[in-house]
């Protein structure tokens, strides 16, 4: 006697499809599962009996074998509870097609089906296999009703599955409810920020560019502040960036019943005190890390000279990839890491070097120590350098009273944004990069020239500042961005200029 | 390499050294004589120093080639080649006074500085060709040094060095002396520290020297020819407030950041201003 029933399993952030097949014969009772099943899908074994007989059923008394296919790939996670019982449960009964059918969930001792981890992307995998319905526990339902072309038949308990599969009952579909867009007032706003127009300018070219910014300066001058506003400046998610993100979210259980679904773009802030796997990823079962939760969105790290730097080094490749290669056992596991990367720095281990009205304890030593981490390669790779100044307690009375300066809201900021980003968008249209924050060097070449009189700014700073190819290629990236800003086809000399004032300093180099 | 014989009432002879107790008959040059007459400074030091009077000599050195300004010193090893090396290093002029022929290379290992100095500025002598280097011809040597320049800078010298004579020299001549304050308990510098105590100028930063000659980096004709409308407006507002953010700067014309950054970069690329720790401000000295 042979039962098979569909489910998937997770390999990173993506899914694939698996069947199980059980079989009964004779032999001394035993429940063997085979197909390189981990330790949570062996423990299935000691769930489903009793929750089998706790629902009223019976356990067969014979050899029962479970085979996971394709039995080469490793497979993790307590969502197989359900397809294996109810493969138990169908043996030698009539049931119904399930051929385009999935299951996933995890049975409790009494029977109750738990939420799982990572539902969307097994979901996804499942629909792309051919899969039309997607039995499911109610706890994933919602997150899942991401996807529209499935059919959602939520259960909550093992019995309803059961008379389910032995075509007894039907399961209700589940009624998806309008995503509604979260579009709470998260209550910050570029406006708030007062007296840092400058470096509100350079976050604008950072998001409209997609390029990083590291921001220096005092403690409390506003770096945090603004950096917490960035999210709001960038275009709004699409739904297939919505479905991916959710997808992420969903691997590393972040998800709850209040916000099933990811709809802003994320904002991830780590503590200093993070550890590479926190950061970038992995663990035996590899899990997606802050650089992938904030995929798609901002990556703020606050205080980088704190970070370890083994841990800021290991971020190198990740972020200038937007992918990051995670080998464990048998396979190798890929997780999204585009982020924009917003980091805050303070220009001396007290903080107080730059700041007029307080002394700066550190040594010599220590600020060299301090500047050599800071100005690694890390930082390097971070494309807008800019310095932040506490507001003069002067000046923002005066700022008050005078109103020639006009703040940036954030709403103002995030139309700029978008209509730079639609600029770019189309102008790289068939290209690898999409914004002039990723462009390659051949990008660079075909899409920055310069001109005459820009040329010659540009050659001057050269030797003036001693720039690095490197740090060539970053000026004319963000001139570019400057350029699209003010909707310039050409990067004129001012554009460069500006360019050249984010670029890295000498002096604190 | 040509030798240039210059003599006493001849006018490319300095009249800077015909103030001094017994100048020189002759001066065997070697290189761009206008220097003779240029405004110079003597930067001069042990031939046994620290790396602190090494990185000082040359930093003293660079800057003041930088405000065109001859850097002189003897090319001995230590401090006077650092000195030299600064000078050049910015792009400026410097000369080598010797105490042996224009044509005989002491230290021999100064052989690629030497040949610089010459390309780019200035060997002076008042020994004819061939004259080897002689202890007793260094004392004598310094007097030319001294009487060559406005001022000299002692940055680090021990007890008994020559640099001491030369600065002594250089009191007797009536021109100013200066002496990098050094470590107390560091025998390298007992001679510029003693120096100080005798009355010799402190030099706590190397822009002193500049102020001292009365050099300015940049002056407001100077910014109003080679800076545009825009651009000289921002400096002159910077040149009245002293330092200020972009933001400060925002605020007092009520030009938006776009505009004002671009300004301010180009007169950074140009050299009137500088930025440090996020604040600009005009430079004072044309170095940094």
């Amino acid at each position: 006697m042979l039962t098979k029933v569909r489910t998937a399993t997770l390999s990173g952030i993506e899914g694939y499809p698996v069947t199980v097949e059980t079989d009964l014969h004779s032999g001394l009772p035993g429940f063997h599962i085979v197909g390189l099943a981990d330790t949570t899908i062996k423990e299935a074994s000691k769930r489903i009996k009793p929750a089998i007989q706790n629902c009223g059923g019976t356990f067969p008394g014979e050899k029962v074998t479970v085979n996971l296919v394709p039995a080469g790939r490793p497979k993790e996670g307590s969502h197989f509870d359900l397809p294996i019982a109810l493969g138990i449960i169908m043996l030698g009964s009539e049931v119904i097609e399930l051929e385009d059918t999935a299951f996933i969930g995890e049975v409790s001792l009494d029977g109750t089906i738990n939420g799982v981890r990572g539902a969307l992307p097994l979901a996804i995998c499942l629909r792309q296999a051919g899969i039309r319905n997607l039995v499911l526990p109610l706890e994933n339902a919602a997150e899942v009703s991401i996807l529209e072309d499935i059919n959602l038949l939520p259960v909550a308990h093992l019995r309803d599955a059961a008379e389910y599969v032995l075509g007894i009952r039907k399961l209700p579909l589940y009624i998806r409810k309008e995503i509604e867009r979260e579009n709470e007032e998260s209550g910050v706003d570029f406006a708030q920020v007062v007296g840092q127009e400058s470096v509100k300018r350079a976050i604008l070219v950072g998001a409209a560019g997609n390029h990083g910014i590291l921001m220096m300066g005092s403690p409390g001058c506003g770096k945090t502040m603004m950096a917490k506003r960035i999210p709001g400046i960038l275009p709004e998610l699409t739904y297939e960036e919505k479905v991916e993100i959710t997808g992420i979210y969903s691997v590393a259980g972040l998800l709850s019943p209040e916000h099933p679904i990811v709809n802003q773009r994320p904002f991830r802030s780590p503590h200093h005190n993070i550890t590479q796997t926190g950061l970038i990823g992995g663990g035996v079962r590899p899990r997606p890390g802050e650089l992938s939760l904030a995929h798609r969105g901002v990556l703020f790290l606050d205080e980088l000279g704190e970070f370890d730097a083994r841990v800021i080094d290991a971020m190198r490749q990740p972020v200038e990839e937007g992918i990051i290669r995670i080998n464990r056992n048998l396979e190798e596991v890929i997780f999204p890491s585009k982020v924009m990367m917003v980091i805050a720095a303070n220009p001396c281990k007290c903080g107080n070097l730059w700041d007029s009205r307080k002394i700066c304890t550190c040594s010599a030593h220590q600020l060299e120590g301090y500047r050599r981490k800071l100005m690694g390669p890390f930082a390097d790779r971070v494309d807008i350098h800019i310095k932040v100044n506490p507001v003069e307690k002067d000046n923002l009375m005066q700022y008050g009273e005078t109103q020639l300066t006009k703040w940036m809201s954030t709403a103002e900021m995030r139309e700029i944004v978008c209509r730079t980003r639609a600029l770019q968008a189309e102008r790289y249209r068939g290209e690898a990069f999409c914004c002039n924050g990723q462009l390659d060097e051949k990008g660079i070449r075909n899409y920055c020239s310069l001109g005459r009189e820009s040329k010659e700014l540009m050659m001057a700073s050269y030797e003036r500042l001693g720039l690095s190819m490197r740090g060539y290629s970053k000026i004319l990236r963000m001139a570019r961005t400057i350029a699209d800003l003010s909707e310039s086809d050409r990067i004129e000399t001012e554009h460069v200029a500006e360019a050249l004032m984010y670029r890295i300093d000498l002096e604190t180099k | 390499m040509e030798i240039i014989i210059v003599r006493k009432g001849e006018p490319a002879y300095p009249d800077r050294l015909l103030e001094i107790k017994n100048p020189p008959k002759q001066l065997y040059c070697c290189g761009n004589l206008k220097l003779l007459s240029s405004r110079s400074v003597a930067v001069i030091g042990s031939r046994t120093s620290t790396v602190y009077g090494r990185n000082t000599a040359k930093s003293i050195g660079r800057c003041l080639a930088a405000a065109g300004i001859t850097v002189v010193s003897g090319m001995a090893i230590g401090i006077d080649t650092c000195a030299h090396e600064g000078a050049l290093e910015a792009g400026g002029m410097t000369a080598a006074v010797l105490g042996c022929g224009p044509d005989v290379c002491y230290p021999a290992e100064n052989k690629l500085l030497m040949a610089d100095i010459q390309r780019k500025g200035l060997i002076v002598t008042e020994y004819p060709p061939g004259t080897p280097a002689s202890r007793y011809n260094f004392p004598n040597r310094n007097r030319i040094i001294s009487g060559l320049c406005e001022a000299t800078v002692v940055v680090q010298a021990r007890n008994r060095s020559g640099a001491l004579i030369t600065a002594e020299l250089a009191a007797e001549q009536g021109r100013d002396v200066f002496a990098v304050p050094g470590n107390i308990d560091s025998q390298y510098n007992l001679g510029n520290n003693k120096l100080i105590k005798e009355g010799a100028a402190p030099l706590v930063c190397v822009e002193d020297i500049l102020e001292h000659l009365g050099i300015s980096g940049v002056s407001e004709e100077d910014a109003r020819s080679r800076l545009s409308d825009r651009e000289f407006q921002v400096f002159e507002i910077l040149n009245q407030e002293g330092e200020m953010t972009v933001d400060e700067v925002c605020l007092k014309t009520g030009f938006s950041p776009a505009y004002v950054t671009p300004i301010l970069s180009v007169m950074e690329m140009k050299g009137f201003i500088n930025s440090e720790m996020g604040k600009f401000f005009v430079k004072i000295t044309p170095c940094k």
